[in-house]
């Protein structure tokens, strides 16, 4: 189950990254919506788990968030607040946000395989 | 008198031993697997919170999906219907913005409403069940009582069980100022604990004390913990108390109730500082009353409440055949007490009947029953009114009837359990005195009674520990630099030095060694220790008099000091002009 989310999450985000930055075109905004909620329900099913790989996976996955939710802020103050509206520079700064999210989500899927690996082992 | 001393000997405290069972050094386990209610909540939490954050991603992206009016053909962005979705999510709304919806958008949000109400139900209702789950309030409680107790500041005794001994203590350890932490079995009784109208709130917790765990939760390990009581009338549970003190706190002091000589002798071996085994301990000082009277009315005296009067002389205690009508443990212990000590002993099962008490001067009802010792005991004065009678009372319900009868001495083991306790944890060199009594014969023991009684009164006195050193006595300090201070000095009133205080100084600690009773004209020295009895008010002006250097000059010399600065300057050049001038010119020696 947590697998899956935070799968998704990474490949949404990688979706989102992927392309020119500063091409608004390029990144479509629905994409990073559901990068948004994907990640916010894998930090959610990581509550309250007291291991010491849980705690971690919950601090990528918070992270992977709160950088999530700053791209959404700035892409929505270019968008509808700033008079100049969506240019390159805005997008590109958007972008560099959630590629920072995506190093998060690509930590926790590195925690994930390790996991699932040295589980099989015991 | 040698079988007197012997008897009391027995009930002596093991001594400290300088090595515990203890190999190597363990921390006092804390944690229980399943304390932290916050993950507990947080974990219970995740199915509703990802109900809620699915229903409005959900509603978000549809709304902003669904086509627009004629004048306004385009879709809401992204964020404006997160906007409006967030406010119908939670608020059920206030309009349509950015511009009017059309019929589609307004069924959109018809169905958020609808499911949002739904999704925030059910997650409220997932947390308001958790909240009534038993096992999650038992992980609030006991976090709470655990942050109580890490939170305590002052120094602390833990009371493991708070049944009536338990509670005799810990009202004896409030009336001292001092800080508890109990752990009862019981819940209802340490419900008790919150009703029964302590000062200030103590923490509590419903636990069996033979979880090692539970005692580190309630304050082994801490720093400021001083002794552990082991008092519930389980003997395996208080043994199982003094093992784990012994082996992860042995410097802390272990008092430990005991009722069998088997595991008295388990709890030596854990090297507990006292194990109290009432019904042994009864036979002694009935024993002690018939033959030393005044040494068992002084340390009885020492050994009860605050503000009880000097206990009235036990009348027609005397020699001769003892009836003991008891079952169990108390029977057998009391009965061995007062054979040890010379009387002609019989001992009677209760289920026999009424036992024959025409030739006998005493007659102990030691049954498990009350009622059977109430009705043992009004048949033996109903056939002998001569007779010297003692009841165990074993509940507390009974003690009108037991008062109103009017026996001549009443055994209520929890009390005598309560009082040695509490004797015992007021200080060290408070339970010395009362050591000291019990072993000295009955000529000193009734003049240090008769002194006490004359300084302080007839009220149980209230001791106190003065540590003549530059913290707390600063005054003294400086004056001994110099001059001589006696303790009859200190104990003067610093208003009037005349009178004295109603305070008795008890014991004089010099260099560890203990004097009893020490002389008025002893001279005091820096690093003493006294140990104080009397009334409170008395006690607490000798407290403030070492800290002013004006009041010891005066209690010593008798000399009025100034206290302010300038005055003082001003004296000092008087008093040596005064001086010089007494010395003044001595009248030349008449060369005739």
């Amino acid at each position: 189950m947590f697998g899956f989310f935070v799968l998704l999450a990474a490949t949404l985000n990688f979706g989102y990254v992927l392309g020119d930055i500063d091409n608004p075109r390029l990144h479509n905004v629905y994409e990073l919506y559901a990068a948004v909620v994907v990640n916010i329900i894998a930090t959610i099913l990581k509550f309250g788990d007291r291991t010491q790989i849980g705690a971690v996976h919950l601090a990528t996955s918070l992270v992977a968030s709160i950088q999530l939710i700053v791209a959404a802020l700035v892409w929505i103050w270019a968008r509808h607040v700033d008079p100049g509206g969506l240019t390159g520079q805005h997008m590109s700064s958007v972008v560099s946000i959630a590629a920072g999210a995506l190093l998060a989500n690509i930590v926790s899927i590195v925690l994930l395989v390790v996991e699932t690996v040295s589980y099989r082992r015991r | 008198m040698a079988n007197l001393l012997q008897l009391l000997g027995r009930g002596k405290p093991a001594r400290p031993r300088p090595d515990s069972l203890r190999r190597y050094r363990v921390d006092v386990p804390m944690e229980l697997p399943t304390t932290d209610a916050v993950f507990l909540v947080l974990r219970r939490m995740r199915t509703p919170l990802v109900v809620i954050v699915s229903v409005f991603a959900i509603m978000t992206f549809g709304l902003s999906m669904m086509p627009g009016t004629e004048e306004n053909p385009e879709r809401l962005a992204v964020f404006d219907s997160f906007y409006v979705i967030s406010y119908t999510g939670l608020t059920i709304g206030y309009g349509e913005v950015p511009h009017e919806f059309s019929y589609a958008q307004r069924m959109w949000v018809t169905a958020t409403i609808y499911a949002c109400v739904i999704a925030w139900s059910y997650s409220i209702g997932a947390l308001l069940s958790l909240s009534q789950e038993q096992t999650f309030r038992q992980a609030i409680r006991l976090q709470r009582f655990g942050r109580k107790v890490r939170g305590l500041q002052a120094p602390f005794v833990l009371v493991v069980g708070y049944g009536q001994a338990g509670e005799a203590v810990c009202r004896a350890l409030e009336d001292q100022g001092r800080d508890f932490v109990v752990l009862d079995e019981d819940p209802q009784r340490v419900q008790q604990l919150a009703l029964d109208g302590y000062s200030s709130d103590h923490p509590g917790f419903a636990a069996s004390g033979r979880d090692p765990r539970m005692l580190g939760l309630a304050g082994l390990g801490h720093d400021r913990c001083e002794a552990v009581l082991a008092l519930t009338d389980s003997d395996e549970t208080n043994l199982s108390v003094v093992m784990s003190v012994n082996l992860l706190r042995p410097e802390l002091m272990v008092i430990a109730r005991c009722s069998d000589r088997e595991h008295a002798q388990q709890m030596h071996d854990f090297a507990a500082d006292v194990i109290i085994n009432p019904f042994d301990r009864y036979g002694a000082y009935l024993v002690m009353a018939l033959r030393r009277p005044a040494g068992f009315r002084l340390a009885s005296w020492l050994m009860s409440k605050r503000g009880s009067n000097l206990p009235h002389r036990l009348s027609h205690l005397t020699d001769g055949q003892w009836v003991v009508c008891a079952d169990g443990t108390f029977g057998f212990e009391v009965t061995r007490d007062l054979e040890s000590a010379g009387l002609d002993v019989i001992l009677v099962d209760p289920a026999d009947g009424r036992p024959d008490v025409s030739d006998a001067v005493g007659f102990i009802a030691g049954a498990e029953s009350d009622i059977v010792n109430m009705a043992n005991a009004a048949h033996a004065r109903i056939e002998n009114d001569q007779l010297f009678i003692a009841v165990r009372q074993n509940s507390a319900v009974n003690a009108a009837p037991l008062q109103a009868f009017d026996a001549d001495s009443v055994f209520i083991p929890t009390e005598l359990l309560a009082r040695e306790a509490v004797a015992r944890i007021t200080s060290p060199n408070y339970w010395s005195f009362i050591d000291h009594v019990l072993h000295e014969d009955d000529e000193w023991d009734r003049r240090v009674m008769d002194e006490i009684v004359a300084v302080v009164g007839d009220e149980t006195p209230i001791s106190t520990r003065l540590d003549l050193d530059f913290t707390s006595a600063p005054a003294v300090v400086r004056w001994l630099n110099g001059h001589e201070l006696t303790l009859g000095d200190l104990v003067r009133d610093p208003d009037e030095r005349d009178v004295r205080l109603a305070v008795y100084p008890a014991v004089l600690v010099r260099s560890g060694r203990r004097i009893f009773t020490p002389g008025m004209d002893e001279k005091l020295k820096e690093g003493d220790t006294l140990l104080l009895l009397g009334r409170e008010l008395d006690l607490a002006v000798v407290r403030s008099t070492v800290f002013h250097d004006s009041a010891v000059e005066y209690v010593a010399t008798g000399r009025e000091v100034a206290t302010a600065w300038v005055f003082r300057q001003l004296q000092k050049v008087t008093g040596r002009e005064k001086a010089t001038a007494s010395r003044g010119p001595v009248p030349p020696p008449d060369e005739g």
